[in-house]
């Protein structure tokens, strides 16, 4: 409805505009900052899940863990590996695969080794990108800006979100990495000269039926739209205002590209946490760890084991849709 | 988040009142006086070299509002308006924006009542996000749906 109708409606009275008072509230970047920080919680939260994702993938492949040993993780203080081999630890607590004194491999592929330092990356990334964002949420953009004590009016240049911008690519360029080692992890599960079980984990081997084979297209479109997402928008616009806005950082548009790597990474890490289930449900069942437990049920509460052929794309949206809502994240934090 | 996309109350501080009348003296002190002041007395971006008379001051805010309304593409959702009206509002309660205290409130009626602009994504670069908040900000000019 016109705006005009719904102030009434809401019986808000309106001012007169005094100097000033259009680039008072005109001249900030609340938009970029504001988008931001729904793209920063949601991508906190698919982080978590891709993580606990590469856990249970773990725990399905009967992985070597040691190098999340906290003794070998110590000797190389990388930002955030640290961190996240102590979650990864955490989410296996009390899993068989911690006690296995002959894990089935010596080495495992990279995929499922790196988890910690390269989805740790990524969470160090978010830490970074965050304290960007909060330091133009908690400051004042405005040009020019009122100094109350000093009583003067000056001109800024605190409009100027480059360091947003960069943050958020390198986010987005972390969150790429994190897909890659998950579409492989996935890939390797279902392949049996790697994971030992049915090919494409199929429940009933023989005849015709797929089983997640046609979900490996999916995933290989997810990984590479994200990706191609990834890519830097780069330094250059074109000169605005008669050349005298010659340059921008089109933060705006670089967090919504990092929303959209996030929204595809979320349907990711559910793709993942249901082929991981469906190779611990085929496994020999050993115990889970409390987290991938934890994990595990949160895949079995929306999704059901696959066993005849059915079409999965919902199963994944519907995943997606509550780790999206915090659930997974709920469930792991209790 | 909580604001958002839950819908939650905000509320503006007791001490934030007075530094927002401060400001705002500060910056009819300036408009009254004769120092070339960009945005109070002369126009904006290539316009910075364009004096803007006392009598011009007035209607310049609500052409400045409208004339960078010029977003165009999909509509941000919900959670989307209410995160840029809430930063927009935290930022002016600094009081480094002078803005006239009585729109603080505003906005924060707009977020309570969930009076929500429509505003279209394409059209800022990121060296203030004019379009869109210039879009979230016509019905203070008297334009725009919501």
């Amino acid at each position: 409805m016109p705006a005009r109708k719904a102030l009434h409606t809401a019986n808000i009275e309106l001012p007169t505009l005094g100097p000033k008072d259009a680039i008072a509230l005109l001249n900030a970047n609340a938009y970029g900052i504001g988008t931001g920080a729904l793209a920063l919680h949601d991508a906190g939260l698919v982080l978590q899940a891709q993580t606990a994702a590469g856990a249970l993938s773990l725990e399905a492949a009967g992985a070597n863990l040691s190098p999340t040993d906290p003794r070998v993780v110590a000797l190389r203080r990388a930002p955030g590996q640290v961190g996240a081999s102590r979650l990864i630890r955490s989410l296996m607590k009390g899993s068989d695969l911690l006690k296995a004194r002959h894990p089935r491999r010596v080495q495992d592929p990279l995929s499922f080794r790196c988890l910690a330092p390269v989805n740790g990356a990524a969470f160090d990334q978010l830490d970074r990108t965050e304290a960007a964002v909060l330091a133009d949420l908690n400051g004042a953009g405005d040009s020019p800006a009122v100094l109350v004590e000093d009583e003067e009016l000056m001109s800024t240049v605190n409009f100027d979100t480059t360091a947003v911008s960069l943050a958020f690519e390198s986010l987005g360029l972390a969150l790429s990495h994190t897909a890659a080692i998950a579409t492989f992890r996935i890939a390797k599960l279902m392949s049996p000269g790697f994971s030992g079980l049915p090919r494409f984990l199929t429940p009933k081997a023989a005849g015709a039926r797929t089983g997640f084979a046609t979900v490996q297209k999916t995933v290989s479109a997810l990984e590479a739209e994200i990706r191609h997402l990834a890519l830097p928008l780069g330094a250059m616009t074109a000169p605005v205002a008669d050349g005298v806005e010659d340059y921008a950082p089109m933060t705006p548009r670089v967090i919504e590209k990092t929303h959209e790597i996030v929204r595809r990474l979320a349907r990711l890490a559910a793709i993942e946490l249901v082929v991981a289930a469906q190779a611990v449900d085929l496994g020999d069942r050993r115990k889970l760890g409390r987290g991938t437990g934890q994990a595990f049920a949160f895949v079995r509460k929306h999704v059901a084991r696959l066993d005849e052929d059915r079409p999965t794309g919902p199963d994944f949206e519907r995943l997606a849709a509550a780790l999206l809502a915090g659930e997974l994240g709920a469930a792991l934090a209790a | 988040m909580a604001v958002a996309r839950a819908g939650a109350a905000v509320r503006i501080a007791p001490a934030v009142a007075p530094r927002l009348e401060r400001a705002r003296r500060i910056v009819e002190h300036f408009a009254s006086g004769d120092r070339a002041v960009y945005g109070l007395n002369t126009g904006l971006g290539a316009a910075v070299d364009t004096a803007l008379t006392q009598d011009e001051i007035a209607a310049f805010q609500r052409q400045a509002v409208m004339a960078r309304a010029v977003g165009v593409g999909s509509f941000l959702a919900t959670d989307e308006v209410r995160a840029t009206l809430f930063v927009r509002l935290v930022g002016i309660t600094r009081g480094a924006s002078g803005l006239s205290p009585a729109f603080a409130t505003v906005i924060r009626d707009m977020l309570d009542k969930g009076l929500h602009p429509r505003a279209r994504r394409i059209g800022t670069l990121g060296e203030a996000d004019l379009s869109p908040l210039a879009q979230l900000f016509l019905p203070l000019v008297g334009q725009g749906e919501a």
